[in-house]
């Protein structure tokens, strides 16, 4: 792969105050930039970790190569067929038939290196910032490490396979004052956020509970293991997880439902509703301090996170957290009181308000109507996720959603995850993040990585 | 109690079955940690840990190795530590170490000390260095400094630079010597050393010890680190 040389928006600001300082003449590189859109030295030159299909689709070719602001100058991948699709442009198809989407070469004008290990990526001096799309198991070491590089990091949600891995994460971000979004990308809704400034504003009384719906898990199909394809660096992908037979049905997106890899739905959409529902209850520096619940694993088909699942949670000031799950009759007729749409709902003794990305409603219309008075919350306020990123990267301030709120969130999804799994109340102590008398469950908080992989 | 000893038979199955299997045994190791079943999660510890030393596939000593993690105690140690010496199967030697990661107590720390000094592959001893690493403070047991020195300085590269790594958790500011002294020849490898000396003076200064720190971080500011380094190192100076 071509390795271009050209110099990046910090290179180049350092290499034109140099100038400035040698030659009487000052020209601003901003000088060279035609109405909003900035100057190519100006753009933020961003190395893409994980160009499958969440890394491509959504952030290189929905965003990355569409936002002036941005410019990729490297990729990632052990998987040499993604790296080709994010080059070359990939057909997908669409109602009227096939469709190609340009990739890098096509976009940008030419090819940008690309690396099976996203270290060799975050050791260029002239990445400024990483977008990071890989499976959960490898969120905190491609994080941490991009940290240590000095990049600034957009990381997706679940921020972390492990409760540790995330207190890690938020470690080296303070560590090296890194700018981190995680990608819980709903906080930069405004529906989301209108529906916690009312909450948290008192407009449905005394908040009394939430309950998030986040989907069920997939049970998927057996398959026999087979050789890895040639493309795929299989061992590399494995990682910190331990090594396993290749089954086709057990990567990329379908990564999500091995427990090996991630928390499943629990952790998938969890990571979106209960971040919200942290949001509107003003938890987003803690967590609850009571866990239990019920799940159903697959006994059949080759995935082992839960695939159904009802887990309730006890915050510190009596609220409580509901998370469901859905599509099991058993489940749904057991706990009639808690079928609902996929979303969140926040229930007070006034009234309640339901939001999810389509809808927001409330138990009085007025609720969402009514003009805001005097001492009403106002939360912080994102319009766009990856914006607010680029933001506070010339800023330096925190992102809407960053690593700790990041971590706070995620947080809620494991202990959900650890309680389905050991079948006992638990007790968490949100401050020293350990839970309170059941060991078993502590050690659940983080796994022990393959060699040579370690935080 | 489930039959462990078919279970773990099941294991080598083709998937459907080695499946359920591994449902099975979790769902007995998950129960088995409430305060009324301790002793049935130490039987499954022994269970467990005795099938991993038996004749399975890889892949089932895989699951075995895991779940014995959860549920094993000071007693299985010697026979999780004889696993990660004496397999012949790579993957089974080594989750055998991994299981030893995740197990609390002196026993655990002991057994790791030995696999880090005399692993039978770089593989094996930079797992140990890894896991010695976290064990740090009141949970760090006897050698585990010294270990981790004497690992520092060996020839292989991967398990030096692991063991400064590891060093650089315990916040003594006489280890910086250590860590400096790595023969860090590539980019990657003095990039490592300095992020471990970063971490090192970070830990002195939140034990109160900033003289201590001040020498460490200037060094790294002084010497040819990476500017994110030297822009950590002047951010923790204050």
């Amino acid at each position: 792969m071509s390795k271009p040389n050209q110099p990046s928006r910090r290179t180049f600001i350092k290499a034109s105050t140099a100038a400035a300082l040698a030659a009487p003449t000052i020209i601003s590189p901003r000088a060279f930039a035609k109405g909003d859109t900035p100057a190519p030295s100006d753009r933020i030159n961003i190395g893409s970790i994980g160009v499958g299909d969440l890394g491509r689709r959504h952030h290189l070719f929905g965003t990355i190569l569409k936002n002036p602001r941005m410019r990729c100058g490297a990729i990632a991948d052990p998987d040499a067929g993604h790296m080709k699709q994010a080059l070359e442009g990939q057909m997908s198809k669409t109602k009227n038939g096939e469709q190609h989407t340009p990739g890098i070469i096509a976009v940008q004008g030419k090819e940008v290196p690309a690396y099976k290990d996203f270290r060799d990526l975050c050791d260029r001096k002239d990445i400024d910032a990483v977008l990071i799309a890989v499976p959960d198991h490898w969120h905190a070491l491609c994080a941490i490490y991009a940290c240590e590089a000095g990049k600034d990091v957009y990381c997706e949600k679940p921020l972390s396979y492990t409760i540790h891995e995330g207190r890690k994460m938020a470690d080296a971000v303070a560590r090296y004052g890194t700018v981190f979004q995680t990608g819980s990308m709903q906080r930069s809704d405004k529906r989301f956020r209108q529906a916690c400034e009312l909450v948290r504003s008192g407009k449905i009384g005394k908040v009394q509970r939430v309950d998030t719906y986040v989907g069920a898990s997939e049970l998927g199909t057996w398959q026999d293991p087979v050789a890895p394809p040639a493309e795929l660096d299989w061992n590399f992908w494995l990682g910190p997880a331990p090594w396993s037979e290749y089954m086709e049905n057990c990567v990329h997106y379908q990564f999500r439902w091995r427990a090996d890899y991630s928390g499943g739905k629990m952790t998938d959409w969890g990571a979106h509703h209960n971040d919200i529902a942290q949001w509107g209850l003003g938890m987003d520096a803690s967590g609850p301090v009571k866990v239990s619940g019920e799940a159903k694993f697959p006994t059949s088909g080759p995935y082992d996170v839960a695939s159904h699942f009802d887990i309730d949670y006890t915050y510190g000031n009596g609220v409580t957290l509901h998370c469901h799950s859905d599509g099991d009759k058993e489940m749904s007729q057991k706990y009639k009181d808690r079928n609902g749409s996929n979303g969140i709902k926040f229930t007070g003794d006034k009234g309640w308000i339901f939001v999810n990305r389509g809808v927001i409603g409330a138990s009085d219309p007025e609720i969402l109507t009514a003009k805001a008075a005097e001492g009403d919350v106002k939360l912080y306020n994102s319009k766009d996720h990856h914006e607010n990123w680029l933001d506070c990267i010339k800023t330096r301030e925190k992102p809407i959603c960053d690593v700790e709120v990041g971590h706070r969130s995620a947080t809620v999804c494991h202990l959900g995850n650890i309680a389905i799994r050991l079948g006992r109340e638990l007790a968490w102590d949100p401050t020293a993040e350990k839970f309170v008398g059941d060991d078993q469950a502590n050690l659940l908080t983080s796994r022990p990585m393959r060699a040579p992989w370690h935080l | 109690m489930a039959n462990i000893s078919e279970l773990a038979t099941k294991l080598d199955s083709p998937p459907p079955e080695a499946r359920i299997a591994q449902q099975a045994i979790l769902t007995e190791v998950w129960h088995s940690g409430a305060k009324d079943q301790q002793k049935k999660r130490a039987e499954l510890g022994e269970q467990l840990t005795a099938e991993l030393a038996g004749k399975h596939k890889p892949t089932a000593n895989i699951k075995l190795a895991e779940y014995a993690s959860l549920t094993a105690g000071d007693k299985q140690v010697d026979s999780l530590l004889n696993v990660a010496q004496t397999s012949k199967e790579a993957h089974t030697a080594h989750m055998a170490c991994w299981a030893l990661d995740r197990l609390p107590g002196e026993a655990s720390t002991a057994a790791l000390v030995k696999l880090a000094g005399a692993g039978k592959s770089v593989d094996m001893c930079v797992a140990a260095i890894n896991a010695l690493g976290q064990r740090v403070g009141s949970n760090a047991g006897k050698g585990v400094v010294d270990t981790l020195k004497k690992c520092a300085a060996e020839k292989e590269v991967e398990v030096a630079l692991a063991a400064g790594e590891a060093l650089a958790n315990h916040a003594e500011a006489a280890l910086d010597a250590t860590i400096a002294g790595i023969k860090a020849e590539s980019d990657r490898a003095k990039l490592r050393v300095a992020k471990a000396r970063i971490r090192l003076g970070e830990g002195l200064v939140k034990a109160g010890k900033k003289d201590d720190a001040k020498k460490i971080l200037q060094a790294v500011i002084d010497g040819d680190a990476e500017p994110a380094q030297k822009k950590v190192a002047k951010k923790l100076l204050g």
